[in-house]
């Protein structure tokens, strides 16, 4: 996983510099949406 | 020629670090829950995905600062404050109510979705003064140690919110958790009692 990572981490940084804004916050909004549903899902099945 | 199970573990080291790394959060969630699929033990996989992370913060703290996606005044308020709130959560780790502290996480994380889709929808951002950055990574590092909520989500979301540029929150709240996991990682190394003693190893 660590070679995987390091592989990945200089895509990433060049895809947050590249991506433009709207989509990057709708990217991050899309994924925190997604962790609210999680965590919902994980506390209803508490 | 690499085995099955390396090549398999390398794509989910690459997969989860790609998203994490693009957009600044959820790489312990990919992480974790495809080991757990994968039928990880719980503890082996959170430890696995803990000592990974420790890493590949480094790696993509330098990928963002090499691309510029950093804005280091953030940066210089950012990580100390997660330093601070993590090694804190870090010792009342086991005296916090845990179903608590996940309905606020829940909640502060819907919050700060629908603060980003309005400013999306309307360019209207949230008020940088409520959002400060001191703030925001005491509460993040906190939360994060006592592992309500991982410091990606609760800092980048905060930072966004409030106006910042995607961009610059994601890489600077990247290069600051590098520092974050590795107070929170010797702090629990450092408390942790040793098998047989039960003496604690920070005295």
């Amino acid at each position: 996983m660590i070679v995987g990572g390091a592989l990945a981490a200089p895509l990433a940084g060049w895809l947050s510099r590249v991506l433009p804004l709207s989509e990057l916050m709708t990217l991050v909004a899309f994924i925190l949406a997604g962790m609210s549903i999680y965590n919902f899902a994980r506390l209803g099945a508490a | 020629m690499l085995s099955g199970d390396l090549a398999l573990y390398i794509a989910l080291g690459f997969t989860a670090q790609l998203i994490d790394g693009a957009l600044g959060m959820a790489y312990s969630l990919i992480a974790t829950s495809a080991l757990l699929a994968l039928g990880t033990p719980p503890a082996f996989a959170s430890a696995s995905v803990h000592a990974a992370e420790t890493v590949t913060t480094g790696l993509a703290g330098a990928s963002h600062a090499w691309h510029r996606n950093i804005d280091w005044s953030v940066v210089g308020r950012l990580a100390p404050a997660g330093v601070i709130g993590g090694i804190i959560g870090a010792h009342v780790l086991t005296e916090l109510p845990e179903g608590m502290v996940r309905i606020f996480v829940t909640f502060y994380l819907m919050a700060m979705t629908l603060s980003i889709v309005r400013c999306l929808l309307t360019g209207r951002t949230g008020n940088r003064e409520i959002l400060a950055t001191v703030p925001i990574g005491l509460g993040s590092g906190f939360l994060d140690a006592i592992g309500g909520g991982g410091w990606g989500p609760l800092a980048n979301s905060a930072l966004i919110a409030r106006g910042d540029r995607p961009r610059h929150s994601i890489g600077s709240v990247g290069l600051s958790e590098f520092f974050v996991t590795v107070a929170i990682s010797a702090t629990f190394v450092a408390t942790l009692d040793p098998p047989n003693t039960g003496a604690s190893w920070s005295g």
